[in-house]
């Protein structure tokens, strides 16, 4: 693949790069998946409770609405700007700005499975409502939460990626794809494409294999989906 | 008509509040950035009685309180403040700014709509064959693309390789003479000065960058087109029509009108992510957008254009969700 300009050896960058790239995406997403479940899964049971708990309920969605009014792209350089230029400050800014996804989903999760039979009997039995969070809710709502972390994981990928070509995420010795092609960048136009292409081809197909395990995810969590799928010759990826 | 205005009504009460949160929770964040403006205007051999004169004239020896007060009562004049990077006043940076970022969204919105929608309707219609399969595989490829390296693919190809477009710098040629500022959309400016030569040129430069961002964007139109025109066509409604024996393409039609909501919904979406995550092919192609005029400002503690930005950017997000309720409104007659 040969070298950059500055005499880099691109084909072994591109390969060193996922360890940079995929530790922040997975411990990002990872990070506001872990947040936003638990967040979400209050805001969603308490929801409609009168007091306190009720208005903390409503506290928790109305602030995911104040950072999902935000632009993306300009929040997160923000984070990273806030805390200083380092792979944690990406880490985190990744996990802010996922947060919300995970908050809604796991909220409307709860919100359909607290009128669920099981639940309501085990409310009247008594038992507490951290357990019924715990052994109830939390189970039945894994999958859509990880048919989702796998499309976020290549969405984070992307985010990061684009903070380091604009020069606010990974710094330049250490290889990451976004900092490798903003370094090809200003050579393309003079004809040499290898510095930028290599790296960004390597991305795309690492956030695409990311999206069909989230799209696999999600059939298979579904029976009646795993099983015409298993009937029929599989369409590859079948979006949803 | 009655009605439709009490609903308009209704919805405008509610973007005040809304501009209003966005407003404090973004001046709150960004007081947060370290990086003192003072010592970033004044240079680094400024005296210390420079710098407190300069804190005492930007206001910075007061109160967050305070300076927030005063940041508000400014932005109801419709002052935003001055960049101290452009020494200009913000208000005036992004008004000539901002036309150009929206003439390359709703350029690339449109030719997104115009290969998702068609692409995802016959993708939804067949089960099988070519067409089903370049619409999956689409859908799949478009939001795995980096946007900012797709550009520079489209550079490469198109201007180092063919030079079939004008160099990748800004929106046109620095030897052309610019139209008079009317909309500040460089295509229609053009036009109603007659200097078509301009009009060319920029054309040139829109086309790549409007490509890169259309073939993305087409990606998650297309995919919610197909996902809700399929849902529609297995509706009770669309099995009638198909039982009366109604020819494919009227069913298919009628589908497709049932699924007009969820299209203007990721169409919304797009549009208030694309006002600040074009910025990435802003840089790429020297746009000078509102974009990259806040991620300069992020980047140098340049607070009051990324206040700005951000402000201009939230109200634009707030009048394209008022435009789609209103649009709800009409295509939905339950809403009557």
């Amino acid at each position: 693949m040969g070298t950059d300009a500055t005499g880099m050896d691109i084909f072994s960058r591109v390969l060193f790069a996922p360890r940079v790239d995929l530790a922040i995406a997975l411990f990002g997403t990872s990070l506001s998946a872990i947040l936003g479940v638990f967040l979400g899964a209050i805001a969603g049971y308490y929801e409609g409770h009168g007091r306190l708990l009720g208005f903390g309920s409503a506290l928790i969605m109305r602030s995911a609405d104040v950072i999902q009014a935000f632009p993306v792209f300009v929040f997160a350089i923000a984070v990273v700007a806030v805390i200083g230029q380092s792979v944690q400050s990406l880490v985190l800014a990744i996990a802010f700005v996922n947060t919300p996804i995970y908050l809604r989903l796991m909220r409307s999760q709860c919100l359909s499975i607290r009128g669920m039979r099981y639940v309501e009997s085990s409310m009247v039995s008594g038992t507490g409502d951290l357990l019924i969070i715990i052994k109830h809710i939390i189970p039945n709502s894994i999958a859509p939460i990880l048919a989702q972390l796998s499309v976020n994981i290549g969405w984070a990928i992307l985010l990061t990626s684009a903070l380091s070509f604009i020069g606010a995420g990974v710094e330049a010795p250490t290889p990451e794809w976004g900092s490798m092609i903003s370094m090809g960048f200003q050579n393309i136009v003079t004809g040499h494409w290898w510095p930028s292409i290599f790296p960004g081809l390597a991305l795309a197909f690492t956030v695409l294999g990311f999206a069909l395990v989230g799209s696999s995810v999600e059939i298979l969590s579904d029976p009646i989906r795993t099983k015409k799928l298993l009937m029929s010759r599989p369409l590859v990826g079948k979006p949803t | 008509m009655r009605r439709f205005l009490l609903f308009f009504g209704k919805r405008l009460i509610f973007v005040f509040p809304q501009l209003f949160g966005i407003m404090l929770v973004s001046f709150l964040l960004l007081q947060l950035i370290p990086g003192d403006p003072a010592v970033l205007m004044a240079g680094p051999f400024a005296t210390p009685k420079v710098l407190e004169t300069l804190r005492i004239d930007l206001g910075l020896d007061k109160s967050v309180a305070e300076q927030f007060l005063i940041y508000f009562k400014n932005v109801l004049r419709g002052d935003l403040g001055n960049s101290w990077q452009t020494t200009r006043p913000v208000t005036e940076d992004l008004l000539q700014r901002f036309p150009a970022t929206l003439e390359l969204i709703i350029l690339s919105l449109t030719l997104a709509l115009s290969i998702g929608v068609p692409l995802g309707r016959a993708g939804a219609r067949l089960k099988t064959g070519f067409t089903r399969k370049v619409a999956d595989y689409y859908g799949l490829f478009a939001g795995a693309l980096p946007d900012f390296w797709l550009a520079l693919v489209f550079i490469y190809i198109f201007y180092s390789v063919y030079s079939l477009v004008p160099a990748p710098l800004g929106r046109l040629d620095f030897m052309i003479i610019p139209p008079q500022i009317v909309t500040g959309s460089l295509l229609i400016d053009s036009i109603l000065d007659l200097n078509f030569q301009a009009f060319k040129n920029s054309v040139g430069h829109l086309v790549l960058p409007v490509l890169t961002l259309g073939l993305i964007n087409a990606g998650p139109i297309l995919k919610m087109t197909q996902a809700t025109m399929e849902r529609m066509l297995e509706e009770d409604f669309s099995k009638y029509a198909e039982l009366c024996g109604l020819p494919d393409k009227v069913i298919a039609k009628k589908a497709f009108r049932n699924s007009l909501p969820s299209v203007i919904t990721i169409v919304s979406v797009l549009f208030g992510f694309l006002i600040g995550g074009a910025v990435l092919v802003e840089i790429v192609f020297s746009w000078g957008g509102a974009g990259q005029y806040a991620v300069n400002g992020v980047l140098n503690a340049d607070f009051n254009p990324v206040l700005g930005f951000v402000l201009i950017s939230a109200l634009f997000s707030l009048v394209i969700y008022l435009i789609v309720d209103l649009l709800y409104f009409y295509i939905d007659p339950r809403t009557h």
